[in-house]
């Protein structure tokens, strides 16, 4: 029972891709060729695939009778036939992969060695980016399929500028600052990125266009509070105190003990009228002042001394927020996009 | 009088040009209790009074007048009464802990100038001056009143003045009502001992600016 199910199951992963292509396929010598596939009987297939190809083929049916070819020979065991008929594909479409999860493993693996037998570039990528000319670059990536010096340029109206160049094998990681020589970024406009690869006489290319658009960078208002810092009070109300009744008491106390010292015996007991009247003013605004009115605020030094250290923080940060704006008045923002292939 | 007018005109003018000043003036009721020689020769009086001080950082100078009529108290021996005018300056200057340095001088005539004595002495003291609460402050002054001079004669080698003042109002010191005490006292003495002592309150009403 575990045997049968096994069968069926590989029979269900070598269909699958041959069965979803046939769907598309023009040809309707391609189409028997594939339904003799799908029935197992290969010799038919292989037959059949090979006659579709001495006919007038679009491109994606030949591409699909190759990879029959290839699937084919991989299940019979032709491997040097099976990687030429790879080949084929990867040379008419160099995009094409297999998902290991839904073909044979052993075809798969020869679709890979296929796929190092040729020189081509494929899956070239081209990331969306905003940068400020100079700090950042646009990223590229690709594969290339056998150790090639690899020229990479941004090729547009405006100009051709080279990326890189360099010897490089398999995946390719680039950044693309975007800028002339001279340090300038490059003019707006509709770019291409063309990647050419070069073994000997063997030549592969891939491209991709981008859109590549100029503006300016946005400046940073000043400051009128450091975020999450407030000012504190500079002044605070004292908590109530009883010396300014203490000290009418002592002044008028004084005054009085001098007055009685001071006065000259002969001339007779003195005269109490003016200083009782000046006493009891004085002791009634020190009793008022301790007990009725709110005490003077005073001078906070600790808060003075936090809200001049923030203001001059504050003035610190809106200076250097002044320099960076003046410099950034000077930058350009690139913004650069890819466009669907074919687009200009 | 065409003096003080002037003084007046002049602090009145300065004021504004200099503004780290503070010029203050007021008017008052003074009254007061005078003696002399004995307990029998006593008066008491009463008249107005004004006075304006400006500071200058830590200096201030200060000027007082008053105007009082003096009338015998009953069961004296003295007769007739008197007008006197009292003018005091100061100049003051802050040393530290509320405490002020101060001299100045004091001035007293008696019009008719024989029916009482006639004073003048050099101040030299100091003041004590406290912030009570806002707008209120008080402060004590004591002076010694050095070559005293009368128009009787005679010399005066003890002879103190004593002053209690207070204050209170607005906390910016744009008006407030104003009291003041001085005792004055002089152990005057000519062939025989003839002391003389005046206690004078004034109360009054002050501007600032």
């Amino acid at each position: 029972m575990t045997g049968r199910l096994r069968c069926f199951a590989l029979l269900l992963a070598v269909l699958l891709p041959a069965g979803a292509a046939a769907q598309a396929i023009q040809s309707a010598t391609l189409r028997r060729a594939q339904q003799a596939y799908d029935n197992l009987d290969y010799r038919q297939a292989l037959s059949l695939a090979q006659a579709s190809l001495k006919e007038r083929l679009t491109p994606t049916d030949r591409v699909q009778a190759y990879q029959l070819l290839g699937f084919t020979y991989s299940v019979l065991d032709s491997l040097t036939r099976a990687v030429d008929a790879f080949k084929q594909v990867v040379f008419i479409d160099p995009e094409r992969s297999l998902d290991p999860n839904k073909v044979p493993a052993k075809t798969y693996a020869t679709f890979e060695v296929a796929l190092r037998q040729v020189l081509v570039v494929r899956q070239l990528a081209v990331d969306s980016a905003a940068f400020v000319a100079g700090q950042g670059g646009l990223p590229i990536r690709y594969v290339v399929t056998q150790p090639a010096r690899v020229v990479t340029r941004a090729v547009g109206d405006k100009g051709n500028f080279l990326v890189d160049s360099s010897v490089w094998n398999g995946q390719v990681n680039l950044s693309w600052p975007a800028r002339l020589p001279t340090g300038d970024p490059v003019p707006a406009g509709t770019y291409t990125i063309v990647v050419d690869a070069r073994i000997g006489q063997n030549t592969a290319s891939t491209s991709q266009p981008i859109r590549v658009t100029v503006g300016s960078v946005d400046s940073l208002p000043h400051l009128t509070a450091l975020p999450g810092y407030t000012e504190l009070p500079e002044t605070e109300i004292p908590p109530r105190s009883w010396r300014p009744m203490g000290l009418a008491f002592l002044y008028t106390g004084i005054a009085s003990a001098g007055t009685l010292a001071m006065e000259n015996s002969s001339l007779g007991s003195g005269s109490r009228r003016e200083l009782g009247v000046i006493s009891a003013g004085a002791l009634i605004t020190g009793f008022i002042m301790t007990t009725l009115k709110k005490p003077a605020p005073r001078p906070a030094q600790g808060n003075i001394l936090y809200n001049r250290l923030l203001k001059e923080q504050l003035v610190r940060r809106n200076n250097e927020i002044a320099q960076d704006n003046i410099k950034r008045r000077q930058q350009v923002q690139l913004t650069i996009v890819p466009l669907p292939k074919g687009v200009r | 009088m065409r003096a003080a007018a002037l003084v007046g005109l002049a602090v009145l003018f300065a004021a504004p040009a200099v503004r780290a000043q503070r010029v203050q003036a007021g008017a008052q009721i003074a009254f007061g209790d005078y003696r002399e020689v004995s307990g029998d020769l006593h008066w008491r009086g009463s008249g107005p009074g004004a006075w304006a001080s400006i500071t200058l950082r830590k200096l201030t100078l200060e000027g007082r007048f008053a105007r009082l009529k003096y009338d015998p108290v009953a069961g004296g021996s003295a007769t007739e009464g008197f007008k006197a005018t009292q003018l005091d300056g100061f100049a003051r200057y802050y040393m530290a802990s509320h405490v002020s340095a101060e001299i100045g001088f004091t001035k007293r005539t008696a019009d008719p100038e024989f029916d009482a004595q006639s004073m003048a002495a050099l101040r030299i003291g100091a003041r004590a001056s406290y912030l009570l609460g806002p707008g209120a402050t008080i402060a004590l002054r004591g002076n010694y009143l050095a070559g005293a001079k009368f128009s009787g004669g005679g010399t005066a080698p003890f002879a103190f003045d004593l002053g209690l003042s207070v204050g209170v109002g607005a906390s910016n010191g744009r008006y407030r009502v104003t009291g003041d005490y001085d005792f004055q006292t002089a152990h005057r003495k000519t062939v025989t001992a003839a002391p003389l002592q005046q206690t004078l309150a004034r109360i009054g009403i002050a501007f600032g600016f």
